[in-house]
């Protein structure tokens, strides 16, 4: 599955440099005006993707499986928090935390939890450079602070449907 | 010494996840710059009529089928802001993108369960909707 995605996305880009390439055959100008945004766009997202790199290093250092496996065994509100937390700081896709998820699930954990943790998702804080540079400090902060209730609230109510 | 192993590690596992997305995040980065040559603010004012309700739904509803890292919804929602369409619509996109996984529902429900996974998908689907709605009201508010 893991090879499948690689050449997906190798074969994606594949066909796009194609598709530049017959821009540059038959329509010069439009080959010219895209990649002059390409090489633009491009200058603008490198400085962030350093940032990006960096906090997810971090993260990676300091947040480990087995450490969210000890916290979401903790009592009371302490342990949403953790996952609404964990959700935002886990880097890579919802899948990689599926079997770790399944392992948790087994072990009795609240699915309401694992559905806070899979919506704190929706804002990973590795990529957070790209989105202040996109839409600015004060974006991130209100999307942040309202994502995390939201998360907590899914979870409530997933965790009362399920029961 | 461990330490210091560890966070070889730490940079080694960041540099690979960046480095999968990287052929998928240029390749859109390269379709987005021939699109932006023929996609102007009429198109995209065609589709995003300024309806504080229905745009965040058309928004959701794209980032649902989509699949991908986060940071392309960004881009793509970048891009989308600089041709005039509302921030509510951006914001819902970019949260189901990631949090509603209309694609990915089958690898979903084999780990976590049909149920759950239904359930889940619906309620951020739904969710993704409200939290754009409040989270640029909030943002214009303050």
């Amino acid at each position: 599955m893991k090879h499948k995605i690689k050449l997906g996305k190798v074969w994606f880009l594949i066909i796009v440099f194609l598709i530049y390439f017959f821009l540059l055959l038959f329509n010069l100008e439009l080959f010219l005006s895209a990649s002059k945004f390409f090489f633009n766009s491009l200058a603008k997202i490198i400085p962030a993707f350093i940032f990006v790199f960096m906090i997810m290093t971090i993260i990676n250092y300091f947040l480990t499986p087995e450490k969210i496996l000890n916290f979401s065994r903790k009592k009371g509100i302490k342990k949403w928090l953790f996952m609404v937390l964990s959700g935002i700081l886990s880097t890579g896709p919802p899948f990689l935390w599926y079997p770790l998820l399944t392992k948790l699930k087994k072990q009795g954990l609240n699915p309401g939890l694992i559905a806070t943790f899979l919506y704190s998702k929706a804002l990973v804080i590795s990529f957070l450079p790209l989105l202040i540079f996109y839409f600015s400090f004060k974006y991130m902060i209100v999307l942040y602070f309202v994502l995390a209730i939201a998360a907590l609230v899914q979870g409530i109510i997933i965790s009362r449907v399920m029961r | 010494m461990l330490k210091n192993m560890n966070l070889k590690q730490a940079a080694y596992q960041s540099w690979q996840n960046i480095w999968r997305v990287m052929p998928f995040l240029i390749g859109i980065v390269l379709l987005i710059s021939i699109l932006s040559q023929f996609f102007t603010k009429s198109f995209y004012s065609g589709i995003f009529k300024g309806n504080i309700f229905l745009d965040p739904l058309i928004g959701s509803l794209a980032g649902s089928i989509s699949v991908g890292a986060p940071a392309i919804s960004y881009i793509l929602g970048g891009e989308m802001l600089a041709q005039g369409v509302s921030l509510v619509a951006i914001t819902a996109f970019i949260i189901s993108w990631v949090s509603v996984g209309i694609l990915s529902f089958p690898v979903e429900a084999h780990f976590l369960g049909k149920k759950f996974t239904l359930i889940r998908n619906i309620l951020s689907f739904v969710f993704s909707i409200i939290v754009a709605i409040i989270a640029v009201f909030v943002f214009n508010l303050i």
